[in-house]
């Protein structure tokens, strides 16, 4: 068994990880209970914004320039979903509009590949100027950029709870959650009030692209695939609760990253998320009777 | 059936002599795709499960199959069998806890249990003809090729042996939907609740449709390992998963062709796209191009009244005395055949003016086309000068239309002051209008704790709250005890009063409608029989006729 020490510098990453996590998961979950939405295109659209910063950076852009045409693009592409195919599917199952997403991620996803081929053992990067400046505490190295993860999925997630607490655009949005008809009926601006909510998810999808790609790696595949593990922390919370969405996000970058050091677990640990979430839901669906509802 | 088998006997006999061997390849990997398309089918087209992990179900039948291939000398259909049976019971075993969930969950844990499947293959490896439990054998320079049928080793005979078995499975699905399972499965998909209720085990029947599907997809996996004679975990990636639901729901869900449509799609399209040089990748796009294509233009739900038809307009003249304040002209609605308001044309003053009839007279259609849920075959609405139908339904409320329903629709998860706001009216809007209802409960406090007559204010305080135009309430007495509904008659008799809002009142209450309504009118079938000052429209004897039931001479 590794000692404590062996396992700090993954306790870092960890909770890095997590908060990128978080930060996903958080948008998620806003979207969902604004518009019914799983957005199973959000780590597509991440890594489209990621693979145009990379590019433009290589160009010859300045770094900045790049971070926010990635989150341009990510919160661009969202929104256009949002408002093209969202009144289409409004009334819909949220199964069929979840399915309706894949088929975006289908679209970005031959897209990316079309446009940046992969293959000659050429491996891209973006490097963030956070990387490379750091502290140490006790003797762990701490860079900026995981400070920086964590810390954005902490302030996302407290700014998002406030924001669906006390704002006016925020109580549309848990109305809308509840039922949108009957919100309609009472004058909230529903379409208006549903595209703020992809845009926002949008803007976090291109965060979190910018902060995977650098955290884990620029690749499309495995960045499209990210979104499972945020999606699990937010299935986790059920799809509702943001703080449970964060604390359960934290959990999963941090056993993921704690079962690193570990001989037998070690090559097992990508299932951190899909473990924890099957068993979330497995455990949580046996309190459920059957409901017209929700799926 | 006769063009069918020669279809199948041109497929068997024709194409392989036709064909170049490279194309031979491809269809083998097309009649395995098939098999799995088709268990695919059955999960999403006729039982409406959708299932985010087949590739990862083909990929643990490939590895059985392997297995078995490599540690026994078994004949190679009970391999098939083998890796059908035992894939049949993994895809149970997960499949069974996962059955309590429907729809969005069930999908998504699908999703989480292929990513989990996916990384223990990638971790164990495909069988190579190692040793131990795995039969992985490290990185041997030699590796043996897996084994095929002795009357099927050459690349042609395999592709014939490969189609043979595609034959069985959809036979076998055939088997099923002509049978008991299969009248099962479109009752759990048409509605769960109401399978239950006609006494179908719907957990059965829907663990059935899993067991099934695994099976064939197990069978389709062994077809694969013999096919593809060498494996590798890097074949099998979450993302086929949903390339395979993509083509599924292209190819048709519902049909068994659509799984020989699917086939085709995923693995003879980008063949032939790679001979002609051009990437498999704009096959992807298109994919998901065709997903968002199918389901945006699925079926819509109910609800949607059909094209205009001829008008029936029925105008009656009413005199018009006072401000007129809404307009009606021929307002004529149906819902496929049935005509629910028949050129209804009526003026509404200012005041509150009740609106009776028998049930399923039109009143509450009426209301829905007021507050734009339901679109009018033909007629025209003004209200207050505005062309009412050609605003959009939330601006309506914007506007200053305000309703409430039949059932009470005060939002659970908000509190009384939330409610009540909600269609943006100023915090001392909102307190006024509580007080106004004469509610006596903190604002602050979550209306999931009221009771069902104070949840009726909050609702008629929403409907105050702000500049209201026009007040709709459509049955605000319904199951409240008579000392409520005096209550809730004085505050109702009070808003036109104190917001000079127009109110129009639907109830079955007639002490109610007599206390509050200066005018009423009646509608019966959809036509409107009488108007005019409540007390002579309650004497009239047609309504009393229509209303009341006291003769059998409803309306035409």
């Amino acid at each position: 068994m590794p000692t404590w020490t062996d396992l700090q510098p993954f306790f870092v990453s960890g909770l890095a990880l997590g908060g990128v996590y978080a930060l996903s998961g958080v948008g998620l979950v806003v979207l969902y209970r604004a518009t019914g939405v799983v957005y199973l295109a959000f780590g597509a659209v991440g890594a489209l914004g990621a693979l145009i910063a990379y590019s433009m950076i290589k160009a010859g852009a300045p770094g900045w320039v790049g971070w926010l045409a990635c989150v341009a693009t990510a919160a661009a592409v969202t929104l256009g979903y949002g408002l093209v195919f969202g009144p289409a599917l409004a009334r819909r199952d949220p199964l069929v509009k979840a399915v309706a997403t894949l088929g975006l991620t289908l679209i970005l996803f031959g897209a990316m590949d079309l446009l940046w081929t992969t293959g000659g053992g050429q491996s891209r990067a973006i490097t963030l100027p956070a990387d490379n400046s750091g502290f140490t505490i006790g003797q762990v190295q701490v860079n900026w950029t995981q400070v920086i993860g964590l810390g954005a999925g902490v302030v996302i997630a407290a700014g998002t709870a406030c924001f669906l607490r006390y704002t006016k655009l925020g109580t549309a949005m848990r109305a809308i959650a509840n039922d949108r008809e009957i919100t309609a009926t009472l004058g909230v601006p529903v379409r208006r009030v549903e595209a703020a909510a992809w845009l926002g998810c949008g803007i976090l999808a291109g965060v979190a692209g910018l902060l995977l790609a650098d955290l884990v790696a620029l690749d499309a595949t495995t960045l499209t695939f990210l979104v499972i593990s945020s999606l699990s922390a937010a299935l986790i919370a059920r799809l509702r609760s943001v703080a449970l969405t964060f604390a359960a996000a934290l959990l999963v970058g941090l056993v993921h990253d704690l079962l690193t050091p570990v001989q037998a677990l070690s090559n097992y640990r990508d299932m951190t998320p899909f473990a924890l979430a099957a068993m979330a839901l497995l455990v949580t669906s046996r309190h459920r009777v059957m409901s017209a509802g929700e799926g | 059936m006769v063009q069918v088998a020669a279809l199948l006997l041109f497929t068997l006999f024709g194409l392989p002599e036709l064909l170049s061997l490279y194309y031979i390849d491809t269809l083998t990997q097309a009649a395995v795709y098939s098999m799995v398309a088709l268990g695919l089918g059955v999960l999403v087209g006729r039982v409406g499960l959708y299932s985010l992990g087949q590739a990862a179900v083909l990929a643990i039948g490939a590895w059985v199959a392997a297995r078995l291939l490599f540690a026994t000398s078994l004949p190679f259909p009970v391999v098939l069998l083998g890796a059908g049976v035992i894939t049949m019971l993994l895809g149970t075993v997960i499949g069974l806890p996962a059955l309590r969930m429907r729809g969005l969950y069930l999908a998504l844990i699908t999703l989480m249990m292929a990513g989990a499947i996916t990384v223990v293959l990638a971790t164990i490896n495909f069988p190579n003809g190692g040793g131990g439990f795995l039969g992985y054998n490290g990185s041997t320079v030699h590796i043996p090729s897996i084994r095929r049928p002795s009357i099927a080793s050459a690349d042609t005979a395999y592709f014939r042996y490969s189609v043979l078995v595609a034959m069985i499975m959809f036979g076998l699905v055939l088997a099923h939907i002509r049978t008991r399972p299969g009248r099962a499965w479109a009752a759990i998909r048409q509605s769960e609740p109401a399978a239950l209720a006609a006494g179908i085990n719907t957990t059965l029947y829907k663990l059935w449709a899993f067991a099934l599907a695994s099976f064939i997809t197990g069978v389709a996996g062994g077809v694969l390992a013999g096919a593809s004679r060498y494996l590798y975990s890097i074949d099998f990636q979450p993302q086929d998963s949903i390339t395979l639901l993509g083509v599924v729901l292209m190819g048709g869900a519902y049909s068994l062709w659509g799984a020989v449509v699917a086939a085709l799609l995923l693995e003879l399209l980008p063949a032939i796209l790679h001979s002609w040089g051009v990437s498999a990748d704009w096959l992807t796009i298109l994919f998901g191009l065709g997903v968002v294509q199918v389901l945006t233009n699925a079926p819509k739900g109910p609800g949607r009244p059909g094209a205009k038809g001829p008008r029936t307009a029925l105008a009656l003249a009413v005199p018009a005395w006072r401000a007129v304040m809404i307009e009606v002209t021929g307002l004529t609605v149906r819902f496929g055949g049935v005509t629910s308001l028949d050129g209804m044309s009526l003026i509404f003053e200012q005041g509150t003016c009740g609106l009776i009839g028998p049930n399923g007279a039109g009143k509450t259609t009426f209301f829905n086309v007021l507050s734009g849920f339901v679109r009018p075959a033909a007629g025209n609405i003004r209200a207050f000068g505005t062309d009412l139908l050609a605003m959009v339904h939330y601006r309506r409320a914007r506007w200053g239309l305000r309703r409430t329903f039949q059932t009470e629709q005060t939002i659970e998860e908000l509190s009384v002051a939330e409610n009540v706001g909600l269609g943006g009216a100023s915090r001392q809007e909102v307190l006024d209008a509580i007080a106004f209802a004469g509610l006596d409960c903190d604002p602050g406090s979550p209306v999931r704790v009221l009771g069902a007559g104070q949840r009726r204010l909050v609702e008629l305080a929403r409907a105050v709250a702000g500049q209201p135009k026009l007040v709709l309430l459509d049955e605000p007495a319904a199951g409240l005890p008579d000392q409520e509904t005096a209550h809730l008659g004085e505050v109702i008799g009070q808003i036109p009063v104190r917001t000079g809002a127009l109110v129009i009142l639907v109830d079955h209450d007639m002490s109610l409608v007599s206390a509050c309504c200066q005018t009423t009118a009646v509608l019966d079938f959809g036509k409107l029989i009488a108007s005019g000052p409540t007390a002579a429209v309650l004497r009239d004897e047609g309504v009393m006729r229509a209303y009341l039931g006291t003769s059998d001479g409803a309306a035409p």
